[in-house]
Parts: C-alpha cells; structure tokens; sequence
C-alpha cells in the first residue's frame, strides 16, 4: 500500500479479533463474508462491529449461489465439481425446507413487481446504507436483472415486516463442506 | 439483447460524476478497446446501478459484479469470452464501477478476463482483487494450504496489477493463516 499499488484493503471471512486487530494496525475498508437471506451469520457480530468501526461490508453468494432467483427445487442435482453438491443446505433433504424462503420470495416480488432475485439483492441493500452485494453471473439477462434491483426500495413498514418474515423461516444444513467452513471465523495467529 | 425480466429499464439516472480519479498506476498504457456491441446496447439503459455507496472512503456502485464463474461456472461449464467480456461492460454502462475477482478463480484467468473487460473504462474502475490461498505466481497452479507471507503478497498482488489493473482495493487477509481470507484485492480507481 505504501507503494501507491493498492488503494484499499479488507478481509474475508475473518474473526473478530483479527478484525479489529487489523483495523488498527491499517485502515480496512471492507470486509467481504457470505451474506444473503439464506446465510445471515453477519448478523451476530460482523455487522455491528464494521458499523463501530466505520468499515463497508460487501456480500458474496448475495443471491445464495442461485438459490434465492427460485433457479434451484427439489429435483436439481448438481455436476460433479459444482460446490453446490456438497452444500448440506442444498441436499436433497434440505431443500424443500429451505424452499419457504423462495415462496416468501416469489410473494414479494409479485407484491413489489420484481423477481425474487431483485428481493434479495434489495433486502440486503435495505439493510445498512454500506452493504454493497456483489452478484455474480455469465448471462447477461441476469446481469441486467440483478442491477435492476438498485431501483427496488422499500418502506419502513415494509422492510419491517419482510425481515419479521426472514426471520420466522429456519434454514436446513450447512453453508459450505466442514473443510472450507474450517477457514472461516478463525483468528490470526499472534505476531510473538 | 438483454432480457427484460429484470426491472432495470426503470428509473434510469444518470451516472453520479465520478470523483474517482485515476491513480498514477493506471494512467499509463489505456488503450481504449472497442466497445462490444453488448456495451452500446447496455448505453441506452445507463446508469441504472448508478447510486454510489460508500465503503469506508471507497465509493463503488450500490451493486458491484462479481466475475468468479466467467473463467468456469459452478456447473463447470466455460462460458463463452467474449460474451463475458460483453457483460462485464454492459454493467459498465449500467452505472457498475466495483468488480470483484479473485486471484484464486481461475486462477488467474478470471483476472485477466476482467482485465480486459474493463480496459475501455479502467482508470474509472474499483476492482477488489483477493490473495491467500497457496498459488503458485507463475503458472497459476494451486499448491497446498494458504499463502499469506509478506513476500508473496507482495508479488502475488504485482501479479494482479498485471492481470487487471488498476486496481483499487485488495481485500487481503492479513491473516497469515486464513484463507477465505483470502484477500480481496481492490482498488478503486485511479484517482488523480
């Protein structure tokens, strides 16, 4: 950074201590974790801790690796390599559960003329004012659907009621396989 | 022609003046490449992820794209290059200035897809990069465990400068031992 070649700096998926260990040492202006209607783990700590200190939060798999566009039943099975496959959360005993959310989904999009996908991306835009997702695609149709949904705002009211609503609806299995799971929330280790 | 599901016909804006300026990195050696045909298309739908959000002191599109599949899907399929690098400045020209990419995906590929996707716009780019998994800097070749020693940030980050700058901020994990930590590399754009 002293080099002028890199203007910003952040971290993914770290703890807490490391967090603000690293924030002291050197400004971070992002951290970027797994965020979506699907996967809320910020919400224990990340969030207030980047809002305490000043520091953005950027979301990955915002859309929960396609899940949230109703793009995924209980019929998909997925190719071998697919991190998907072995996602508990979208085994096939999970899934139906886990499909609530998509029914929400698909009832606020009718409700606010949009697509569950667009729901999702402004749930989490109304969430705090520095969440920034970052919604990943190789179609150009989604690309223009999920930059669309900047243009979705809701009420008090209504963002009230839709995160009672997200709340209420308990998610099935794990985010990610026990071996990359194992490389979140961890601390660095001490300098001495 | 992008599809029309998605809501972002609505509400166009202009894009928001950047104050970004281009950082003395990027200055050098823009060749402008044509605009795709994708891109003009996207022109008439301008600025509609033109609302800025703040990261920190980053400003970035309230919608970034993440860029992780365009080397190789999650179903493992290769998307087609240039169609990616027709998405990539289509969201461009829909107000998106904050990409995120990854040394690991790839590795490396997706870097230099994105690299070349912005080179028409790239001193008005906020591209986060990420490093910390163990990648072998020449061939791109994953080897064992994380990698987060001062030395390789160092050059791994001068590899991405070369696969994609400018480069705004680096999400680094300054966690020697984290990967999903793995950093992200942004930079913002240049800034003058």
């Amino acid at each position: 950074m002293s080099q002028g070649k890199v203007l910003h700096w952040g971290l993914c998926e770290m703890g807490q201590t490391t967090l603000r260990r690293a924030h002291a040492e050197q400004r971070v202006t992002a951290v970027q974790n797994e965020y979506s209607m699907l996967w809320r783990g910020p919400e224990k700590w990340v969030l207030s801790t980047c809002q305490d200190l000043g520091i953005g939060f950027v979301c990955w798999s915002p859309l929960g690796v396609g899940f949230l566009t109703g793009a995924l039943d209980g019929q998909t099975r997925f190719a071998d390599g697919d991190i998907r496959a072995v996602e508990t959360r979208f085994s096939p005993g999970s899934i139906p559960q886990n499909l609530a959310l998509v029914g929400l989904l698909k009832s606020w999009a009718e409700r606010k003329q949009a697509t569950p996908g667009q729901i999702s991306l402004a749930w989490l835009l109304a969430q705090k004012p520095w969440i920034v997702p970052i919604p990943g695609t190789t179609q150009m149709a989604h690309m223009v659907e999920n930059t669309g949904a900047a243009e979705i705002h809701f009420t008090t009211d209504e963002i009230a009621e839709l995160n009672a609503a997200v709340s209420a609806i308990r998610i099935q299995g794990m985010r990610l396989p026990e071996n990359v799971l194992a490389y979140s929330d961890v601390e660095a280790p001490s300098k001495n | 022609m992008p599809g029309n599901r998605a809501r972002g016909g609505i509400g166009r804006r202009d894009l928001m003046a950047l104050s970004l300026a281009a950082a003395g990195l990027a200055a050098a050696g823009l060749a402008a490449a044509p605009l795709s045909a994708g891109a003009q298309v996207g022109m008439s739908m301008k600025g509609v992820a033109g609302e800025r959000r703040r990261l920190g002191d980053l400003e970035v599109s309230s919608i970034g794209l993440g860029v992780q599949n365009m080397s190789r899907t999650y179903q493992t399929t290769i998307p087609t290059r240039p169609e990616m690098l027709n998405i990539i400045r289509a969201a461009y020209d829909r107000g998106v200035i904050f990409f995120d990419a990854a040394e690991a995906y790839g590795p490396h590929e997706v870097e230099r897809i994105l690299g070349e996707g912005v080179a028409p716009f790239r001193d008005k780019m906020v591209i986060a990069s990420k490093f910390g998994w163990n990648i072998d800097l020449e061939t791109g070749r994953r080897l064992q465990g994380l990698n987060s020693r001062p030395e390789h940030i160092k050059a791994a980050v001068d590899g991405m400068l070369k696969r994609c700058a400018p480069i705004a901020l680096i999400c680094s994990t300054s966690t020697v031992s984290i990967h999903r930590s793995r950093s992200k590399t942004s930079r913002v754009p240049s800034r003058t």
